[in-house]
């Protein structure tokens, strides 16, 4: 009997529970093939909601859904948190002191946002976030009573999940504030740790002219050190004044990871097989493993493809043959009414498309529509 | 394939790495390093070249060298 | 110089071969057609808004999570079995009202015994499946 485990329900693990079970159907169905999937609450999250949480366009209940309501019946929940991984031993260590044997093993813990170690960010700081449930509403809170001003997003921690959200956040924001009719009094400035606005050159040639008829000002070379009393100090010697900040925060992976040999800091796979360099059997997805792709929710989903034809050729005494090319797509809101999309593999570069309200439109339809993907329908 | 006479203490493999692209991967491992670490950036983009010595200059840190490794750059660089 | 030269030679040849493709189009007919069935795409776009665009796309979600469910194969068969006895039964013909003693004679029926067998397995997988659900949805 072979025993799949899959530690973490986010979108990695469960598209990747789903399309097991499709793929092994006859095998389940025999008893020959178990599908375990472990996650610390009951519930999925779809963090991209996040972002517009502070913008009252989206309440936190939107981003959740129970995974009962996502999962194949035939897969296994458990709602506990994966204390220990013995890769030598091939089981998993549960909080609760029960531990799981798997055959094969696959951790999907995710990026773990990181304010307390963000500077301005955290119990220590007075800047905000929009990558957590809390943080987002706090969030909220706060720009709901923002009327003048000073407004920084900066771009802290590197790396991030993510990496279109820093640029939609002031987009929005801007055109916010004007329904509002507060942006006269308002300044918005974006900072980027390196020397252009974005990682992607196509990206920040993109916004360039966008940020400059919106009237978004920007700081490069912006690498963040300290912040204190309304001030933000960098490593370059910069200083930038701030009345509100919105930081972008430093993510590790789980302890997890580095506990059990899987990586020094993310998960060490190899970035077309997915398998882990130093477990056998074991294989990574998402955020939480080093491939040279953003930390973005449709990576996982692409890479699931491969993870699942894998395992499964191995369920069957096959030879692996599928490979991941690093498919990437991201959507990137230009603000209430337009919106982008840029789509990326390993080694192929991204291409940024005009926007226009067809695609804002797909990306709002696909907000609501996500589960389905999860299920691993769409 | 060209021998350097760098021992790098990390290795940061950016090749391939379109988003957020190989110089945000080096700055993401500098930060974790202890001062005085050489960190090696794999990287298959040629601006790599320019952006990296850049960066590497206005933060302060030491390139010690960029080596051709014909289908990559190696890029090393010490945190100072 | 040069340079410039070969990018303004490929973009003559692309401009070519757009153009050829376009009176193929306008010959056959098909541009009038794609020119009528555009109008119907900026229909769409004057006449959408984001609320509009986010119901209809909740709703093909809504839709998609059933359809995804009623298409399993043991499903899809029970679904069918099911509509076929609905079909037979016709239960608006001669409704009659059974008591305790008149369902239990009905019980004699080895058709009765069978729908009802399947319905008694059914609601143990029903006890189950609700079970599943309990600690997600917060009850005992």
């Amino acid at each position: 009997m072979d025993r799949i485990v899959i530690v973490g329900g986010g979108s990695g693990g469960t598209v990747t529970a789903n399309r097991l079970v499709e793929e092994l159907d006859h095998e389940v169905d025999r008893g020959d093939v178990e599908i375990t999937l472990v996650n610390e609450t009951p519930f999925h999250v779809y963090k991209p909601i996040f972002l517009y949480v502070p913008f009252g366009e989206k309440e936190l209940a939107d981003a959740r859904k129970p995974l009962v309501d996502l999962v194949d019946r035939r897969v296994e929940l458990v709602y506990d948190r994966v204390t220990e991984i013995d890769t030598d031993g091939k089981s998993v260590r549960l909080s609760a002191g029960d531990s799981l044997d798997y055959d094969h093993l696959v951790v999907g813990t995710g990026a773990i946002p990181q304010p307390d170690k963000t500077p301005g960010l955290g119990e220590d700081g007075d800047g905000y976030h929009f990558y957590g449930p809390q943080a987002s509403e706090d969030l909220r809170d706060a720009l709901a009573e923002f009327e003048e001003g000073h407004l920084v997003l900066s771009v802290i921690g590197t790396p991030h999940v993510c990496p279109a959200a820093p640029v939609e956040f002031p987009m929005i924001a801007d055109q916010w504030f004007r329904e509002r009719g507060v942006r006269e009094d308002i300044d918005i400035t974006y900072t980027y740790p390196i020397q252009r606005l974005h990682g992607v050159k196509p990206t920040a040639e993109w916004m360039v002219p966008r940020f400059e008829e919106r009237d978004i000002d920007t700081k490069t070379f912006f690498n963040v050190e300290s912040v204190e009393n309304g001030t933000i100090h960098t490593l370059e010697g910069k200083e930038l004044d701030y009345d509100m900040l919105v930081g972008v925060p430093e993510f590790d992976p789980a302890p997890l990871i580095q506990e059990a040999g899987l990586g020094e800091d993310w998960m060490e796979v190899d970035r077309h097989t997915l398998e882990s360099d130093h477990a056998e059997d074991v294989y990574g997805i998402g955020d939480v493993t080093n491939i040279p792709t953003s930390k973005a929710g449709s990576v996982a989903h692409y890479a699931s493809g491969t993870v699942v034809s894998r395992i499964a050729s191995r369920v069957r005494g096959q030879q692996p043959t599928a490979n991941f090319h690093g498919k990437t797509i991201c959507f990137i809101e230009a603000g209430t009414e337009e919106g982008t999309f840029i789509e990326f593999g390993y080694g192929r570069d991204p291409v940024v498309r005009d926007e226009n309200k067809f695609l804002h439109w797909s990306k709002l339809g696909y907000n609501e529509a996500y589960w389905l993907t999860a299920k691993g329908v769409l | 394939m060209s021998e350097s006479e760098h021992e790098a203490d990390e290795t940061v493999d950016a090749r391939g790495s379109a988003c957020p692209g190989p110089l945000m991967d080096l700055i993401g491992k500098i930060k974790n390093v202890e001062d005085g670490s050489v960190v090696a950036l794999l990287t298959e983009d040629e601006g790599s070249k320019n952006d990296v010595p850049e960066w590497v200059e206005e933060a302060g840190h030491d390139l010690l060298d960029i080596v051709d490794e014909g289908e990559y750059y190696s890029i090393y660089v010490k945190k100072t | 110089m040069a340079d410039e030269l070969e990018s303004l030679e490929a973009e003559s040849a692309a401009i070519e071969d757009a153009a050829d493709a376009l009176l193929e189009l306008q010959q056959d007919g098909t541009l009038d057609d794609l020119t009528e069935a555009a109008t119907a795409v900026s229909l769409i776009a004057d006449a959408l808004d984001d609320e509009m665009v986010m119901a209809v796309a909740s709703l093909a979600n809504d839709l998609g999570m059933v359809a995804d469910g009623a298409t399993q194969t043991n499903t899809l068969r029970t679904l069918q079995t099911l509509m076929d006895a609905m079909d037979e039964a016709d239960a608006f013909d001669d409704p009659q009202e059974v008591g305790m003693l008149g369902a239990v004679s009905k019980m004699r029926d080895d058709d009765v015994k069978r729908g009802l067998g399947f319905l008694l397995e059914f609601l143990g997988a029903l006890g189950r499946q609700i079970e599943r659900r309990a600690e997600a949805y917060d009850y005992e």
